[in-house]
């Protein structure tokens, strides 16, 4: 499958817990901890100058797969390996700057307000011992490039539109021209008429100067556009993975096509088709599949046993239907 | 012909700021709503959208919000004129509002089966029925088995943090069942929800539509979800109706330029397709303080001409719809 082109991240088995604390169900017993599998034995390998997208609803544990992979957060198991070196823990003295970056979702909570626009972007190339007047140049060419105007390096946050502030973290995310961008769900909370714009920012970049992106969406309409390949995850664990228009013109597992089925089409003018029940929660993980207590084509194996992945022609599908 | 039960003339909202003077939030809108249709209002942030429909239910903060013209009618009473004690009669009897958040509006600290009694006790309250406890603790419960909420008797137990959003929002409408209302304003329902739980929340509010007969007003700023379950549209920018009349004909034919950037830049498409075709600039608030001086979205659209620059269009007729551009007429407003 990847044999002409060269991986950029490797993510091998990774596994996150959180702890709940300790929980004591009899005061006589010892009182035991119990965890959150938030990230459970997640593969994927992302090629260089490419997008791969992690579609899922909140609670799937899209984001904290997003996390471990800048360094944010230590697996507690599996590797994290960018261009041939594993990721360290950001607060490692090893830890190498600039050669990740992540944009978050909400532009006006990772800009400081009233930090000149200027000094933001130049934060990543500030460890870098860059001479003065190479950085301002670096700066000035990061905001070009994200089609702001070299004046607004003067003004603050605050002084600048959601859209703008949008621009400013991803001209932020560029400057130090990183081996891989994490984009966790970049254009949720602007406004529908400026999504298009930064998703076509977003995709003029990654043609300019070949970016490898990990995008991080609950929405299939972005994932359509910006994906090479589509991973989706449910409670944790990736149930379907493979090439996006394979995905989205057939898509295999039962959660994908309920998911897929469950967005509003502009053309058909009437309500998606629903899902029953609710999105199950990680701290009641069901035994078998844990789609199973939402999935129509439910076999008594599925509350049996976990299905393994298997491989068909379009994608890799975590479902005993395609055994 | 069906009767209409919301009747907004002309309305037009000011903003009073002590720092930025006036914000003329919601100008010049008319439109009108009959029992058992469903309207959906679609803006982005600072269209007026929400604005406008606090102040059909009178819940706009006096202390800086000022109506300022036009009129509504609700039912038969002037929202913008009726006595207080009147206003919340309609409150708890004629217009149902559900939030963005439903975690905002519950009260953290009562059982859901006590929340859903309160709403039924204030109703009979205000339309003088007698109800006896069982018979309303009931009705509470057939509300939550009307929402589909799972487990009934065991949800109404519960207190909203032991819900999910999905579950609140539920709740919410099952509340709204409760009081029997005649209008449900709904701002953003579903704005907080998955997409899965989405799908759920738009099917319900379609269903009560369909068996109670009540009108919904539906707030969004996503045109595929006003387009699943409304039959008709208004679409707003800066403040004003640019484009309103039925769901089909907007979404099959849009002839406001901005109506059409929306739909245009939903990204339908893969990366390899080509670009997305996105609606150019930003929305600036500024257009709000200049009252009818020119279009409001005439530094963006791409067929603007002198006259758009020069003073507001009116709305015109065009193809069963009214459009708010000088592309389909000549007039322009005051």
């Amino acid at each position: 499958m990847k044999t002409e082109s060269q991986p950029c991240l490797e993510i091998q088995s990774v596994v996150k817990r959180f702890s709940l604390g300790r929980v004591s169900s009899l005061k006589l017993l010892r009182s035991r901890k119990r965890f959150l599998t938030a990230v459970d034995g997640v593969s994927l390998v992302i090629d260089k100058g490419e997008t791969l997208v992690l579609l899922g609803e909140s609670g799937c544990g899209k984001t904290t797969l997003g996390r471990l992979v800048v360094g944010l957060d230590a697996p507690d198991a599996g590797n994290i390996i960018l261009n041939g070196t594993k990721v360290a823990h950001v607060r490692d003295k090893g830890a190498k700057r600039g050669r990740l970056q992540m944009v978050f979702q909400n532009p006006g909570a990772s800009l400081d307000p009233f930090m000149k626009i200027f000094d933001c972007v130049a934060e990543p190339l500030l460890k870098s011992n860059l001479a003065k007047t190479e950085l301002k140049r670096r700066v000035i060419e990061a905001l070009a490039l994200v089609g702001l105007d070299e004046s607004l390096a003067g003004r603050r946050a605050i002084d600048i539109s959601g859209g703008q502030k949008q621009r400013v973290v991803i001209a932020r995310a560029i400057v130090s021209n990183p081996d891989l961008i994490v984009l966790d769900e970049p254009t949720s909370s602007i406004d529908v008429s400026i999504q298009a714009q930064i998703l076509n920012l977003l995709i003029d970049l990654q043609q300019l100067k070949g970016f490898t992106y990990l995008l991080i969406t609950h929405d299939a309409n972005v994932a359509r556009y910006m994906a090479d390949e589509i991973a989706i995850m449910y409670l944790g664990q990736l149930v379907e993975y493979g090439a996006t228009e394979k995905i989205l013109k057939s898509p295999k597992h039962p959660y994908t096509q309920a998911l897929l089925a469950a967005v509003p089409k502009l053309e058909e003018m009437k309500p998606p088709a629903a899902v029953v029940g609710e999105p199950g929660s990680l701290t009641n993980i069901p035994k078998g599949c844990r789609y199973a207590v939402r999935c129509p084509f439910v076999m008594p194996k599925c509350r049996e046993k976990d299905p393994p992945t298997f491989k068909t022609d379009e994608a890799l599908v975590k479902c005993y239907l395609y055994e | 012909m069906a009767t209409p039960i919301l009747r907004v003339d002309g309305l037009s909202i000011d903003y009073v700021s002590r720092f930025s003077g006036f914000i003329h939030a919601v100008s010049n809108v008319s439109l009108e709503l009959n029992e058992g249709e469903v309207l959906g209002v679609v803006g982005e942030s600072g269209s007026g959208k929400s604005t406008l429909a606090l102040a059909i239910a009178r819940l706009l903060d006096e202390r800086n919000a000022v109506y300022k013209q036009g009129k509504i009618d609700f039912a038969g009473v002037d929202m913008v004129l009726a006595s207080e004690p009147a206003v919340r009669r309609v409150r708890g009897t004629g217009i149902f509002m559900v939030f963005q958040d439903p975690f905002m509006s519950l009260n953290p600290l009562m059982q859901v089966k006590d929340q859903l009694l309160e709403a039924i006790s204030e109703r009979s309250k205000l339309r003088n029925e007698s109800l006896h406890k069982s018979e309303a603790l009931g009705q509470a419960v057939e509300s939550l088995r009307a929402v589909r909420i799972g487990d009934t008797e065991d949800v109404a137990r519960r207190y909203p943090h032991e819900l999910s959003g999905g579950q609140n929002q539920r709740v919410m409408l099952a509340m709204a069942l409760c009081e029997k209302p005649k209008l449900l304003i709904a701002d953003e329902p579903t704005t907080a929800l998955d997409v899965t739980t989405q799908a759920q929340v738009l099917n319900l509010i379609k269903e009560i539509v369909d068996t109670t007969n009540m009108s919904v007003m539906l707030i969004t700023h996503d045109l595929a979800i006003a387009g699943s379950i409304c039959d008709k549209l208004a679409v707003m920018y800066g403040g004003m109706i640019q484009e309103i009349g039925s769901t089909k004909l907007i979404l099959r034919d849009p002839k406001h330029p901005y109506t059409l950037g929306l739909i245009k830049s939903i990204p339908n498409k893969s990366k390899r397709d080509g670009r997305l075709d996105a609606i150019s600039g930003s929305f600036s608030e500024s257009v709000l303080r200049e009252q009818y001086q020119e279009c409001s979205f005439s530094s963006r659209c791409p067929f603007v001409r002198d006259v758009c620059r020069k003073s507001v269009p009116a709305l015109f007729n065009s193809d069963g719809r009214l459009v708010r551009c000088f592309n389909y007429g000549e007039e322009h407003e005051n």
